[in-house]
């Protein structure tokens, strides 16, 4: 046994958004029950999946490039908030400790539309 | 509890943990893969798979109820190499059973994991090749899709964890 080092996001919530993923179940549906700094590494593994899913199914057709533009530009976000920050500050992580709600609605939005990209890659009905 | 003809001298062994909510699915995936499992005076079912005349595997299929952990954990823990979380794919208190499982494994042991979810004879929900030879959770844990009723299954379940194992040593 090692001594216990608690991880940021448990094993057992990246099994549920591999599940939702399977089950074509909304991912940000969770994201409520999540902290901040959990809900930073729940982007980055969804994120990482549908590289994975995307690179496993398109093989060389698989591009980045095409995933970012189907999300909405950080100019964009930040002018329907009525948000003054740098956009270097939006595409960071640094409000979701000064303005969660507004960084939590973003990285929902973010990660439904990966939701409907891995639905599309897995062969679910997106309607 | 019938006795264990143990060839240490020859052979090397190496155990594994079957943990699931479900003693029949720990059965067939057991029995998927060894000819004669054994269950024992304390509900863990006990089956051998010699690999070669070197190489054996023991594997131990227990049952996570929590008044019982201690004593089961007892009899095998320090001895195992790696887990194998098998639930029912398509049962919800099977799927929340198995993340507190992964809960207490990811906790209490640094030994490699994978997660089998047991669809057994329904379908697979996505193509193999999204799940094989695994998904990656963490470094510690691997996902995939099995039936445990099908030896070709459960042998490529085993030998993913096997994988990760060696991975680690490399």
């Amino acid at each position: 046994m090692l001594s216990y080092k608690k991880p940021v996001l448990k094993d057992s919530i990246k099994l549920d958004f591999l599940r939702r993923m399977f089950n074509s179940d909304s991912l940000s549906a969770i994201f409520d029950e999540l902290q901040p700094d959990q809900i930073i590494e729940a982007q980055r593994f969804i994120w990482e999946k549908t590289i994975e899913f995307g690179i496993k199914v398109k093989g060389k057709d698989f591009s980045q490039d095409e995933l970012m533009e189907r999300f909405k530009p950080v100019s964009a976000y930040q002018m329907e908030m009525k948000c003054d920050y740098p956009a270097s500050k939006c595409r960071g992580t640094e409000c979701f400790y000064s303005d969660p709600e507004c960084a939590i609605n973003k990285a929902k939005n973010q990660v439904d539309v990966m939701s409907k990209i891995i639905n599309e890659l897995l062969g679910f009905d997106t309607e | 509890m019938q006795d264990l003809d143990i060839e240490t001298e020859l052979q090397h062994i190496g155990e594994i943990a079957i943990i699931g909510p479900t003693g029949s699915a720990k059965y067939h995936f057991i029995h998927s893969l060894c000819r004669k499992p054994i269950i024992t005076d304390h509900d863990i079912i006990f089956g051998r798979y010699d690999v070669n005349p070197e190489l054996s595997l023991f594997l131990y299929g227990i049952g996570y109820e929590y008044e019982r952990v201690n004593f089961a954990w007892d009899l095998v823990a320090n001895k195992i190499l790696g887990y194998i979380v098998l639930f029912d794919w398509y049962n919800d208190q099977s799927f929340k059973m198995a993340q507190n499982i992964l809960d207490f494994l990811t906790a209490e042991f640094d030994a490699p994991i994978t997660v089998a979810a047991d669809v057994f004879d329904r379908p697979f929900p996505v193509q193999t090749s999204i799940f094989r030879p695994s998904i990656s959770l963490s470094h510690q844990t691997q996902f995939t899709f099995c039936r445990s009723n099908n030896p070709a299954s459960v042998k490529k379940v085993v030998i993913s964890l096997l994988d990760m194992l060696i991975n680690r040593l490399s």
